[in-house]
């Protein structure tokens, strides 16, 4: 059980002790929870099954005609293969730079010089800096050719995740960074700068006044990360201000992300109540409970939902419709009732693993079914928000009747 | 596992004798000769048979625990943590096990290296040693869909118990045929060697039906035979197993016995097999040479050699092949082709140019390793491209007729570059 040291900073803060739920790894699908990292023991000796993957490991490097592919990739391998036999989707493994880009992504802000890297049209990997990042204030340009990373030349096949990474870090009091060569497209003056890595924030959430009924607020949560229950809680402080009556929260498309911090966000709304049963095989059963008190627990509010909401946007959802804390408008939810412990591990990788299931208050079961909305919605096929429409005027109605 | 079992139905394999292989393994030298083989693997579908364990009981040394800890770390972290946390029902520790293993070799990226399940390793050994528990009775099926006997070997179990050619088997133990495939039904009447197989015989010719106990022995999988076509010699290959040297040998001298003009080898369709067994099959033909020469990644040189004094070095030879012929048909035809001794009639061959090394692991499984390409012995290296024929029958191989064009392309080379002894084409 002991706490095992991780060299990156918000690595480290996300594993502490922290219960996630549900996230977004490869489309809206996927959603995940974690909960703190506990180091597994290094190995077992002395079952025989064991024996057998040490040998077939062995005669391998041993024999094997051909230039053998990285260590890491024969064990990473052997990994994926042995998650395939337990036949659970949720259950599977991320390489280091995979693992790195999921946790900052679920903590909402990692060390990095701010910038969006993706593959162009034509292959090379371009550059977009985040507004008044240290990229952009170091003289980056949207579009910008990354050539090379610490002057070695990058190769424009490198995966995605691993270029992101070099171009994250921890911050350090000595401001380091990274060194960047980089080329707009159809110029040949490269351009090199040194860039200090600062905290950039992901936001997870949106929100506004409507403009088509200034008396209502809209706060739209795209996934929960560490920092959502804080970004919440300052979107409603805003919306205060200006003196709304009401609330639409925008759960569409959100595949979910940290348990505790869908709880907690569900928490603001609910004043005491069960907010979500989670059963595990190995403790039983775990019922959350909401503190009374929260920021919203006074706002008529409606929920915003469709085939795209999943896990911890799920739990979010069940805990205020069963409490009659809000309705919910618009499509079927996916469905997702099952909780996954990310656990990092050794070198940096990571390992997602089915661990329990939840249950809404109702003890509604919920995986592979979903919620169904108190009002449902057929989208529509212009792609006018007719969902957001029918909250306006159910909310207007409420104020009305109240 | 169920899609990797069928896979491995489609693999013949030329194994080489385990004593050849000290040189191959890191393991304890007395301990891979007993459980090691090389082999040539090739995708030719494979006869299923037998049930003669071949080789077995090799134990390895069990490594201590300690051996994992540097290079498997994080795999062990993953497993400790899965059996902790994991909600679902877990499937059993073998196939997990089994699991990670076919994870690890698919990275390797060979389609010729394979983890195999022991249920199909037994499969593999049977077939590979070319002996199998049986009756010695060749079955086909007839018009009804009924079995009946075809062949009978002599001085084998079926003849001596009075089975006749053209018997009906209408059950097994007891059991009912009816609906079964001729394999399902072979399968019924293979056995154990020293076992009883009790079959429900009806014979047409005195219209009776009567239970016929049989003793299974040891049968010999026929994989040479041969025969006159006039007076040249045909001798056909099926693949190169444990017996496959022994009995080309036997149909040799028997053509040989009845000096034919010449001889067309027909590996046609023949996937490979044990490579020992090619090397000593090329030899028949060779005098002293070279016959392959194999490659590690090491850069490590195996060369295999024939030497004279062989009974098929003289007589005139033309091989049949086709894109079926593969590995240790591509090593015969290849070593007999690059030494000038026979040509080569037909269509490109399958092209597998490289050696696999198969290890037999504790638990029944086997581990088959590509370690090694092969080349002829003019150093061409015919992986991917296979072996050019000399002469290139196009089309199919079989007519409207049902003639055989290859066979006919052959016989049509031996007439003109060997024309028959004056004085029996006079006579």
């Amino acid at each position: 059980m002991e706490q095992r040291e991780h060299t990156r900073l918000w690595w480290n803060q996300l594993w502490r002790g922290i219960v996630i739920v549900a996230l977004v790894s490869g489309g809206f699908l996927a959603g995940f929870i974690a909960r703190g990292h506990e180091s597994a023991t290094a190995q077992e000796s002395g079952d025989s099954e064991f024996k057998i993957l040490n040998q077939v490991d062995q005669l391998v490097r041993d024999n094997f005609v051909r230039e053998l592919p990285p260590d890491n990739t024969l064990e990473y391998a052997a990994i994926r293969g042995y998650l395939a036999s337990l036949n659970d989707n949720y259950t599977f493994f991320n390489d280091p730079p995979v693992a790195s880009s999921e946790s900052d992504a679920l903590a909402g802000r990692y060390g990095g010089i701010g910038v969006d890297v993706v593959r162009n049209e034509a292959g090379m990997i371009v550059l977009y800096p985040y507004p008044d990042s240290p990229a952009a204030r170091a003289g980056v340009l949207e579009g910008d050719i990354l050539l090379a990373v610490n002057d070695q030349p990058l190769d424009p096949n490198e995966r995605l995740d691993v270029v992101r990474q070099m171009t994250r870090g921890e911050i350090t009091e000595e401001g380091v960074g990274v060194r960047i060569t980089v080329q707009q497209p159809n110029t040949t003056e490269t351009r090199t700068y040194d860039i200090p890595f600062e905290e950039i924030i992901i936001p997870s959430i949106a929100w506004r006044v409507l403009a088509e009924a200034p008396e209502l607020g809209y706060i739209q949560i795209k996934s929960f990360t560490s920092l959502t229950p804080e970004e919440v809680e300052n979107a409603i402080a805003d919306l205060r201000t200006k003196n709304i009556t009401g609330l639409i929260l925008d759960l569409r498309f959100n595949s979910g992300g940290l348990l505790q911090e869908s709880i907690d966000v569900a928490g603001e709304f609910l004043n005491g109540g069960t907010i979500v049963i989670e059963q595990s095989r190995t403790t039983g059963e775990m019922v959350h409970e909401d503190t009374p008190g929260g920021v919203a627990t006074d706002l008529p509010t409606i929920v915003l939902v469709n085939g795209g909401t999943a896990s911890a946007a799920e739990v979010v959802a069940g805990a205020l419709q069963d409490n009659g804390r809000a309705i919910i408008i618009g499509q079927r939810t996916f469905g997702k009732g099952s909780v996954q412990f990310i656990f990092g591990l050794e070198d940096g990788s990571s390992v997602h693993i089915t661990a329990s299931l939840w249950l809404t208050p109702s003890r509604t079961p919920l995986d592979g079914v979903g919620l169904m909305p108190n009002i449902e919605m057929i989208p529509d096929q212009n792609g006018r928000d007719v969902e957001l429409g029918e909250a306006i005027r159910q909310l207007r109605q409420m104020l009305a009747n109240s | 596992m169920k899609d990797e079992s069928l896979e491995m139905n489609n693999l013949e394999i030329a194994e080489k004798e385990p004593a050849r292989s000290l040189t191959k393994t890191a393991l304890p030298q007395t301990r891979a000769r007993l459980s090691s083989f090389q082999v040539l693997t090739i995708m030719v579908a494979l006869v299923m048979t037998s049930t003669v364990s071949f080789l077995g009981g090799v134990i390895y040394d069990r490594r201590t625990g300690d051996a994992y800890s540097d290079e498997f770390q994080v795999f062990w972290e993953t497993w400790n943590t899965v059996d902790k946390e994991f909600y679902g029902d877990m499937p059993n520790r073998q196939d997990r096990v089994y699991g990670a293993i076919q994870g690890f070799i698919t990275t390797l990226n060979d389609p010729f290296t394979a983890f195999v399940v022991p249920e199909q390793a037994d499969i593999h050994r049977q077939f590979m040693s070319g002996k199998f528990g049986g009756i010695g009775a060749s079955v086909s099926i007839d018009a009804n869909g009924e079995p009946y006997i075809t062949r009978l070997l002599r001085g084998n179990p079926a003849e001596k118990a009075g089975l006749e050619p053209l018997d009906v088997i209408k059950g097994v133990d007891g059991q009912s045929v009816q609906g079964m495939t001729l394999d399902e039904v072979v399968d019924l009447i293979k056995g154990d060697v020293g076992t009883e197989v009790v079959l429900t015989i009806y014979r047409p010719s005195q219209d009776t039906t009567f239970d016929q106990p049989i003793m299974r022995a040891v049968i010999e999988e026929l994989t040479a035979y041969s025969g006159m076509i006039g007076d040249i010699g045909y001798l056909r290959l099926s693949s190169f197993n444990a017996v496959s040297a022994s009995q080309t040998e036997r149909e040799l001298q028997s053509l040989l016995d009845q000096d034919p003009r010449a001889i067309v080898f027909d590996l046609r369709g023949n996937g490979g097999g044990l490579l020992d067994e090619a090397v000593k099959i090329a030899d028949m033909f060779l005098d002293e040479g070279l016959v392959l020469t194999e490659r590690s990644r090491s850069g490590d040189e195996e060369r295999y050699v024939s030497d004279s004094g062989d009974l098929g070095e003289r007589v005139p030879v033309v091989i049949l092949i086709d894109g079926n012929s593969a590995s240790a048909s591509e090593v015969v035809a290849g070593a007999l082709q690059d030494r000038d001794r026979a040509v080569l009639i037909g269509q490109k061959s399958y092209g597998k140019g490289s050696v696999q090394l198969v290890h037999d692991l504790p638990g029944g499984e086997q581990l088959r390793v590509t370690i090694a390409a092969w080349y002829t012995p003019d150093d061409r290296r015919i992986h991917g491209t296979g072996l050019e024929p000399d002469v290139v029958v196009e089309g199919d191989q079989f007519d409207a007729q049902g003639n055989d064009l290859y066979l006919d392309a052959a016989i049509d080379y031996i007439n003109a570059t060997y024309p028959r002894d004056p004085h029996i084409f006079g006579g």
